[in-house]
């Protein structure tokens, strides 16, 4: 069906709209970050724009804190968590999707449910399971944590993913000689990689930004993740003018891997790997 | 190479659903068997048993003279052409072709060599290196018969693979198929909805409704001499025509009495049971009738058909009896106007009326026709 032109326009505007307010936030963070430190605090717009790139605030929050290591533990929470949520989730949502065998339909309810629970009602349980188990303030305890939620999303989505492969090329496959493991191997992880890559992508950021369970599980500084550090620094810091800068430009560099990794995540949402196998 | 066997398989969905009742069925080496019926028919269903994609609730499932129910598909030696080609997309046609080769352990320069000499053999030499999603729509049909082709396997099973192209390259295909079944010597298991596509095709034609096997038998049989009204509506183009009604004896000549009144050659043994008392169908074939001054029915044409070398008038006789009648592409002849017909008393099939079993053996001069 063919849109008219006022319609184009009206579905544009509305698009452009939900867009600025959705980036405007982060946007005002990484402008913010470029302004005289010395002069943060203003009223007036002019002046809250910055002229010139100012990078004293990023030598000021680099300097002063322990950023770099902060990133370096949540890459490691982040990476760990990713790699774990796709080794569960991926051949449970192949199971889900392909296999027959009891409970399936619940166990599929379970995991959706599972993660309709808000973090804040489980976040003192698990952390009392975690210090039996000796796993609080421990990277892996974090990891742990994180997985229960990202399993049942990495496996909901993969799924889906998983749904949307056509029977008929898995067949294929077994009728060309080759078995379960084969099937997986060369035709179902080829064509699962730009499904394993949008889940991953999706607990890496998950767990990335992640505030309150690495807030309670966490304890030692040189073990907190980048938004429990930067939060640590601030909150225990008094905030004059120059400090709002330096907090703005450490909200940006943590930022930075998120806004990249969705970079890739939107292409290969789009990828058409898919297309021509099977008749259109 | 092998032959195919099917004894008694059952093959029951969830919901209850019976795809395939008792069905025994015998496919000899090299044939060109096609499975024929309408949709839900189960002779899909029938093609996936024989593949090992379903496993039979009852029954035996032979191929080669071994019972293979419990052989999974990667060792049933069987190949599979699918609907809907199911290439895989993210392997060039060279790969495509060569994966069944691979996944029996064959050194790679053979897996070169042979699909090398398979496609030349249909002429994908120039498509190689090409993806699935590169090619059109009979590119990849090649393609899918390639890779079925290119392992040599007892038996292919084709699912419906002319479905997705074009009447024009349909029909190339229809000929190309044949002379790869007689190149390749291979038993062919193929499925369709389409008659002329089986008539065409068929070594032998299984026909199918419902789960249940209804007929088999050469084209010519099963066109010539059909099993019941089923069999004889879905074969032939326009379907038969049927005419309800009571046999009798009018002044000592077989006649049959009903909505139309039309004489009969002569009461065989099998009619004269029924002759009186049972009602039965007459049934005749739109090409088994002519336009004649002396005909017996008068038919007021509603529609003319004509496709070039044939023309089909379609009318009304009696009191709304539907006729269907293949003329002479030359006759002239308009909507509205009222024809005599002759129906050839030799070319009459008739039917239990209530079962829709054929009754006895006419047209008796099958032996000759075929």
């Amino acid at each position: 069906m063919r849109q008219s032109r006022k319609q184009t326009v009206l579905f544009t505007s509305m698009a452009l709209l939900a867009a600025f307010v959705i980036l405007f936030p982060f946007l005002w963070i990484v402008v913010s970050s470029f302004r005289d430190p010395e002069n943060f605090l203003t009223r007036d717009l002019r002046e809250a724009l910055p002229t010139s790139l100012n990078i004293s605030s990023y030598r000021l929050a680099l300097d002063r804190t322990a950023l770099f290591r902060w990133i370096g533990n949540s890459l490691l929470v982040a990476v760990s968590t990713t790699i774990l949520s796709l080794l569960v989730s991926a051949p449970a949502a192949f199971a889900l999707s392909r296999l027959r065998f009891r409970g399936k339909s619940m166990f599929a309810w379970f995991s959706i449910v599972s993660y309709a629970i808000p973090s804040i009602i489980i976040v003192v349980p698990l952390f009392m399971t975690l210090v039996r188990m000796g796993l609080n303030n421990s990277y892996c305890g974090l990891i742990l944590v994180h997985a229960t939620f990202t399993i049942p999303f990495c496996t909901w989505v993969l799924r889906d993913f998983y749904g949307s492969i056509p029977p008929d090329l898995e067949e294929a496959g077994y009728v060309d000689g080759a078995s379960l493991l084969r099937v997986l191997r060369y035709i179902i992880l080829p064509l699962s990689v730009p499904g394993l890559l949008a889940a991953g992508v999706y607990a890496f950021i998950l767990s990335w930004n992640d505030f309150l369970f690495a807030l309670v599980i966490m304890d030692s500084a040189d073990k907190y993740t980048s938004p429990v550090g930067v939060n640590a620094y601030f909150t225990g810091t008094s905030l004059v003018e120059s400090t709002w800068a330096q907090l703005m430009a450490a909200a940006s560099i943590v930022s930075l891997p998120s806004a990249i990794l969705f970079g890739f995540f939107q292409r290969y949402l789009v990828s058409g790997f898919l297309q021509g196998g099977v008749k259109g | 190479m092998a032959d195919i066997e099917l004894r008694n398989v059952t093959k029951t969905f969830s919901g209850g659903v019976k795809a395939v009742d008792d069905l025994t069925l015998e496919v000899e080496h090299g044939k060109f068997v096609v499975l024929l019926g309408p949709s839900g028919c189960g002779k899909s269903t029938t093609l996936r048993l024989i593949a090992g994609l379903e496993d039979a609730d009852t029954g035996e499932i032979l191929i080669g003279r071994q019972v293979v129910n419990h052989v999974p598909p990667q060792r049933r030696d069987v190949a599979v052409v699918f609907q809907s080609y199911a290439l895989y997309p993210h392997m060039t046609v060279a790969r495509n072709m060569g994966f069944g080769l691979k996944m029996r352990g064959v050194p790679v320069a053979e897996i070169r060599e042979q699909v090398e000499k398979t496609s030349r053999l249909l002429g994908l030499e120039g498509l190689l290196d090409r993806f699935p999603s590169q090619l059109s729509g009979g590119e990849r049909q090649r393609v899918a018969l390639g890779r079925a082709i290119v392992r040599k396997p007892a038996v292919f099973l084709l699912d419906e693979p002319l479905s997705n192209l074009d009447a024009q390259l349909r029909n190339e295909t229809r000929v190309e198929l044949i002379r790869l079944q007689r190149q390749l010597e291979g038993t062919f298991v193929l499925v369709t909805h389409d008659q002329i596509e089986a008539m065409m095709l068929a070594d032998v034609i299984a026909i199918m409704r419902d789960g249940v096997l209804q007929q088999t038998g050469s084209p010519e049989a099963i066109y010539r001499r059909p099993a019941n009204t089923f069999v004889a509506s879905f074969v032939g183009s326009p379907r038969m025509n049927f005419v309800e009604g009571t046999l009798i004896l009018a002044d000592g000549n077989p006649v049959l009495k009903g909505d139309l009144t039309l004489p009969i050659q002569e009461m065989i043994p099998a009619l004269e049971d029924l002759a009186h008392h049972a009602p039965v169908l007459l049934g005749f074939r739109p090409e088994d009738v002519r336009v004649s001054s002396a005909g017996e029915v008068q038919m007021k044409i509603e529609l003319v058909e004509t496709l070039g070398s044939q023309k089909f008038i379609y009318g009304t006789a009696g009191h709304g009896q539907q006729l269907t009648v293949g003329v002479d592409p030359n006759t002239r002849l308009a909507t509205g106007e009222v024809v005599s017909i002759s129906i050839s008393t030799q070319k009459m099939h008739f039917f239990d009326a209530k079962t829709g079993t054929r009754i006895g053996g006419s047209p008796g001069d099958l032996a000759r026709d075929c």
